[in-house]
């Protein structure tokens, strides 16, 4: 039966709206620390104390004056006031302020000035409502999966060329265990065989991210006419295939057409509207307004006349035809392709306004969640105004995540996160790494990608720690990982695998003493794909990690940038440290390189494609010893563990931060920053899980938007 | 298969005027690679052209810039392939663009080549991108080829990591950027493959889709609207100019070309062959070409230049690779010397294809390590009396790149009296005025 009709049943009442609010409104006041207002203009004043040689105003250093944090600041607006606090918040948080030279502030005192500060962003933001949701087209993978959703079909149109893996049995949520053992292969093996293609025409073009963001932002998603095009005959192939009527459940619904639908001019009129006002509502994803099923059917009787004037036959075989038509004219329809609010044309209505924004949470959610269309379930929940409490949007959550399509989340929200694409062309030297290409078939470096995929996977599908990213005790290793990695398969797993599989990737257990490879930092596909051809990168590793740990992507180098005295050797540099403390002799480079090197110096003992080494080619030693927020390391396990000890909360925001910007498809601003620390809060409060992160976005005011 | 009826073309103002008869091929055979003979009839009615040819990263400028002053200079190394071609370019000097801080220097150096914007234009959040040039001249030149203009990078690679402001140089307005063509296959399919369909039916609806869809989202949202209206706008046309040139392009008896090429250098030509014989054939008479994206951090082939894959963005960072970065840079001046060559070789008229065509080659940086927007690399190409070429032409300093688009936006036919952030022409650049 059709779940969601032409005529939207107003059930919603603007009561439940306002619950949605109060609700939300509670989950943003956290256990704010009352300070009294002479508290308050202390701390300002020690503050001040720190950066007022520097800052006394805004032409100094860094465009940033200390008056614009003054409680009652001379700053002409909030946002000026909310822009300076969230400067200062991370460049104290992050140890970057006060620089080296000057006085550093005491721990506890630091820690003080980070809680009033964020208490501040809170008082400042208090009313500011985040940006509403930008109308942008459907990506490819969203398109292709809409397509997919859309027709019920049981199997996808198009063999998606971004996907790591191709197969997806071994991912079951509802058993909240990933297997010990999984089979796992990539595209590569399958070298661009693209017969799998149901249209028998090539997809639609790849879609560039956002900078420092994710492929599904508005502003990273324009329409041209090559791409129109391509909507036009993909529509047109999809449906002329012979073998869509099979794989499509929608199929006899929608285009077949009983001689008694046809006999005369009103039976069609009404078979035809029948057809549609099924399929639109979900092609389009809310009830029809208007005149859109008029529209629509008024095209179905001018291509049904037009189809069998010729012939004059008027059999179901025209009505088909004419069906198709009309159906692929709804797939280039800008309200197929384009996702957003639309407000209701004409009189808008209290009601009708509200019944919107509920399918606009269906949508919203389940473009999230699995970067497709809603399915029955939710569009019922939106006709039925059960999008509006968080209890019912969390209920939504795990009943979406116990789905498989939610496997979108790792494949593209996850994976993107990580830029795992990125080692698809790194190309190591190759004589120096040849275990990189080995097997020509399903290279080395195919594995590292989908080991880094089924970490993804097993930390979201068994809902664990998100500080699992950082450090853990298990990984996906075929043969030739633990060959790489230095592990005999015995002490991880248990037992031997024949050697010659490689598709198998097996759970491996790692012993305390060797834990320090568990992780996303320490895996190969990150290690590699931060290196240049001949050696390793610490610059490049340490802007990878301020990006994916921290998200906060260094600014870009300047223009004209000064000449270094004696630049690196061409050779790698036998001291690679001595190197790059030359780089930060000259001011300008060392502002972003002191955050940016001792990062990526941290992780030297991996050689270019991620070998552990303790020596340099020349017989140096590795030191990976550094500082991390003001407190030194000596080890990479030591680094990742004060990751998830004292700095999780850093990693915990960035990821919410990162999750925020795919739910919402737009970049996060200075607005966002008091949701982000209450969602961060909230994470953190029930022990890190994924769930979590996903649960707090999907209940958040931004979300809501 | 029904096509757009003459009767919904009557109903529609926007193709009025678009009926000047076409020149008919006198070309029965050719292929992409092996093109000979002449499409356009006579000298009168041959179209004028122009093409952006853009090279990443900056060039090596002391094997760029030819030593001494005066026209009796000897080519440098990077400018070497040139060598039978001098007469007909003009060597640039001292053309500086403006950078507009908190963006990457890359993102602005192809994004902002053509669009020059004045720093405070920032309309595309920090990036100063408007409507770029060889946009400006195709709305100029609209209406007689089936694509206003064509956009081609030869960006092979497929981590798709970057965002598009560094592999677009050809913007149709702020955050609009006329995507590229990378694959010559394909390229060919939609300059001469069958044109498709589009009912007034069905259009009817989808403009109805749009006219409900503008009226019901925000002033921000209508941009977007707006991409998707002018998108089906230019489809619309390229149908009916495809439709009504159905024969003669059928008459022209081209094949596709088999396969792309592995290696880079018969990549690149492939595609340069490409854009000349669609200059060739006037189913476009505006064109830019990417020889390769800016800033990609990616490591890639320079076949017969280096055994290895190279990382050229890397490379440019560390003057210790100058010379191997200058090889590059050879490398792609090869490219474009061969473009002009091709050119060179159909015969138009009583020329060739290059006597009524403008390129202009050049990097929107100069020095890559240092990422400096002073003195870039530029080259105006033309063949016949466009431009006299032989020479340098130093212009004075703090000159602005826009100030030489107007002047080719002018030679063009394009009425202005500023561009960007001009402030006002490059003189005796072009021998004749207007061409």
């Amino acid at each position: 039966m059709n779940r969601i009709c032409a005529n939207f049943p107003a059930q919603v009442s603007i009561a439940s709206r306002s619950l949605l609010f109060v609700a939300i409104c509670v989950l943003i006041v956290d256990g704010v620390d009352a300070q009294d207002s002479s508290d308050q203009s202390q701390v300002f004043e020690q503050l001040s104390g720190y950066c007022v040689d520097c800052h006394a105003d805004r032409e100094d250093n860094g465009n940033f004056s200390i008056q614009d944090l003054a409680v009652n600041s001379s700053a002409k607006s909030g946002r000026v006031r909310s822009t300076a606090i969230v400067r200062a918040l991370e460049v104290i948080d992050y140890h970057e302020m006060p620089p080296q030279e000057a006085d550093s502030i005491p721990a506890e005192q630091r820690e003080k000035i980070v809680r009033w500060l964020r208490q501040q962003l809170r008082t400042e933001s208090a009313g500011v409502r985040p940006a509403p949701t930008k109308l942008r087209r459907l990506n490819r993978t969203e398109y292709e999966n809409t397509i997919r959703d859309l027709f019920r079909m049981n199997r996808p149109a198009f063999v998606n060329p971004d996907r790591i893996v191709m197969n997806g049995d071994y991912f079951d949520p509802p058993s909240g265990r990933m297997p010990k053992h999984v089979l796992a292969f990539s595209h590569y093996s399958v070298a661009a065989d693209r017969s799998d293609d149901l249209a028998g025409v090539a997809t639609l073009p790849v879609d560039a991210p956002a900078e420092h963001g994710f492929n599904n932002q508005s502003d990273a998603l324009s329409f041209s006419p090559a791409l129109i095009e391509r909507y036009f005959e993909i529509a047109k192939a999809l449906l002329a295939s012979s073998e869509f009527p099979e794989l499509s459940a929608e199929w006899p619904q929608v285009f077949e057409f009983a001689e008694t639908d046809l006999i005369d001019g009103d039976a069609v009129r009404t078979a035809a509207s029948a057809r549609l006002s099924r399929f639109l509502p979900r092609a389009f994803r809310r009830p029809l307004r208007a005149d859109e099923l008029e529209r629509y059917t008024k095209l179905f009787l001018g291509e049904w006349r037009d189809e069998s004037s010729p012939a004059k036959d008027g059999s179901p075989r025209t009505a088909q035809a004419a069906m198709k038509t009309t159906v692929a004219t709804i797939l280039v329809s800008p309200k197929f392709l384009f996702r957003g609010d639309l407000k209701p044309i004409g009189s808008a209505q209290a009601d009708s306004e509200l019944a919107d924004s509920q399918y606009a949470i269906a949508s919203r959610i389940s473009y999230f969640l699995w970067a497709s269309m809603p399915d029955d379930e939710l569009f019922d929940a939106a006709a039925n105004g059960k999008l509006s409490r968080p209890d019912d949007l969390i209920a939504q959550v795990d009943r979406m995540l116990a789905d498989r399509k939610s496997k979108s989340l790792a494949t593209d929200f996850g994976m993107q996160w990580l830029k795992v694409r990125k080692i698809a062309t790194a190309a190591p030297e190759r004589k120096e790494f040849e275990q990189f290409y080995r097997r020509i078939n399903n290279p080395v470096w195919t594995s590292m990608q989908i080991e880094q995929l089924l970490f993804f996977e097993t930390v979201m599908l068994e809902n664990r720690s998100i500080l699992d990213f950082i450090d853990a005790d298990f990984a996906y290793w075929n043969n030739d990982l633990f060959k790489l990695y230095g592990y005999r398969p015995a002490e991880v797993i248990g037992y031997t695998p024949p050697h010659d599989l490689y598709e198998d990737f097996f759970r491996v257990s790692l012993p305390a003493s060797k834990r320090f490879r568990g992780g996303i930092l320490t895996s190969a596909a990150t290690l590699a794909s931060t290196s240049a051809t001949t050696r390793t990168s610490p610059v490049y590793r340490g802007a990878w990690m301020l990006e994916v740990l921290f998200n906060r992507p260094p600014p870009p180098p300047p223009e004209e940038v000064p000449d270094l005295e004696d630049s690196a050797t061409k050779a790698h540099a036998r001291d690679v440290r001595a190197m790059l403390a030359k780089h930060r002799d000259s001011p300008a480079c060392a502002s972003c390189h002191d955050r940016i090197d001792p990062l990526g110096l941290a992780l030297e003992s991996f050689d270019a494609i991620g070998r552990l080494r303790h020596k340099y080619a020349d017989g140096t030693k590795i030191d990976v010893s550094g500082e991390l927020f003001g407190q030194p390391f000596s080890s990479t396990a030591e680094f990742k563990k004060m990751l998830t000890k004292e700095h999780s909360g850093k990693f915990v925001s960035a990821f919410v931060q990162h999750a925020l910007k795919y739910a919402l498809s737009r970049s996060v601003d200075v607005v966002d920053r008091q949701y982000i620390q209450a969602i961060t809060k909230r994470v953190q409060e029930r022990g890190n899980r994924f769930s979590e992160v996903i649960k707090a976005v999907v209940t958040s005011e931004p979300f809501s938007r | 298969m029904i096509s757009l009826t003459p009767r919904s073309i009557d109903r529609r103002h926007v193709l009025k005027g678009f009926g000047a008869a076409i020149a008919l091929p006198l070309l029965n055979a050719m292929s992409p690679t092996a093109a000979v003979g002449s499409v356009m009839p006579d000298a009168a009615q041959t179209p004028k052209r122009i093409a952006f040819c853009y090279a990443p990263n900056g060039m090596i400028r002391q094997h760029w810039f030819p030593a001494g002053t005066g026209n009796d200079f000897e080519l440098t190394q990077t400018l070497q392939p040139l060598e039978g071609l001098r007469n007909d370019l003009v060597l640039l000097d001292g053309l500086d663009r403006s950078y507009v801080g908190g963006a990457d220097p890359h993102s602005q150096s192809g994004s902002c080549w053509m669009t020059s914007s004045r720093p405070e234009q920032q309309r595309d959040g920090v990036t100063p991108i408007d409507v770029t040039l060889d946009q400006v001249i195709a709305r100029q030149l609209a209406g007689p080829t089936a694509f206003p203009s064509l956009e081609i990078s030869c960006n092979t690679f497929t981590d798709n990591l970057e965002p598009k402001i560094f592999d677009a140089i050809s913007w149709y307005g702020p955050g609009h950027d006329a995507p590229s063509e990378n694959n010559p296959i394909e390229l060919f399919r939609r300059l001469f493959g069958q044109s498709m369909t589009l009912k007034s039916s069905v259009l009817d609806v989808v403009l109805a889709e749009v006219g409900d869809l503008k009226k019901s989202v925000g002033v921000d949202d209508r941009r977007k609207v707006d991409e998707y209206l002018q998108s089906i706008r230019a489809v619309e046309k390229r149908i009916y100019r495809q439709q009504s040139e159905k024969d003669r392009i059928a008459d022209l008896n081209l094949k596709t070309p088999e396969s792309v090429p592995v290696d880079r250098g018969e990549y690149i030509r492939l595609m340069g062959d490409m854009m000349v014989l669609a200059f060739q054939t006037d189913m476009t008479r505006v064109a830019s070409f990417m020889i390769g994206p800016e800033r990609w951090q990616t490591p890639q082939m320079y076949d017969g230049v280096f055994e290895n894959p190279m990382n050229h963005h890397e490379m440019t960072h560390d003057h210790n690779y100058d010379e191997e970065v200058a090889l590059i840079d050879r490398f792609h001046v090869q490219q474009f010397a061969y473009m002009i060559n091709k050119m060179k070789s159909i015969r138009e008229g009583d020329g060739t294809l290059f006597d009524n065509s403008l390129i202009v080659f050049g990097s929107g940086l100069s020095d890559g390590a240092k990422h400096s927007y002073k003195r870039l690399p530029t080259i105006v190409a033309g063949g016949g009396e466009i431009v006299g070429g032989g020479r340098r032409l130093t212009v004075p300093e703090g000159t602005p790149l826009a100030n030489l688009w107007l002047t080719v936006a002018n030679q063009m036919g394009v009425k202005a009296d500023r561009f960007a952030d001009s402030s006002g022409v490059v003189k005796d650049l072009f021998g004749k005025a207007g061409y």
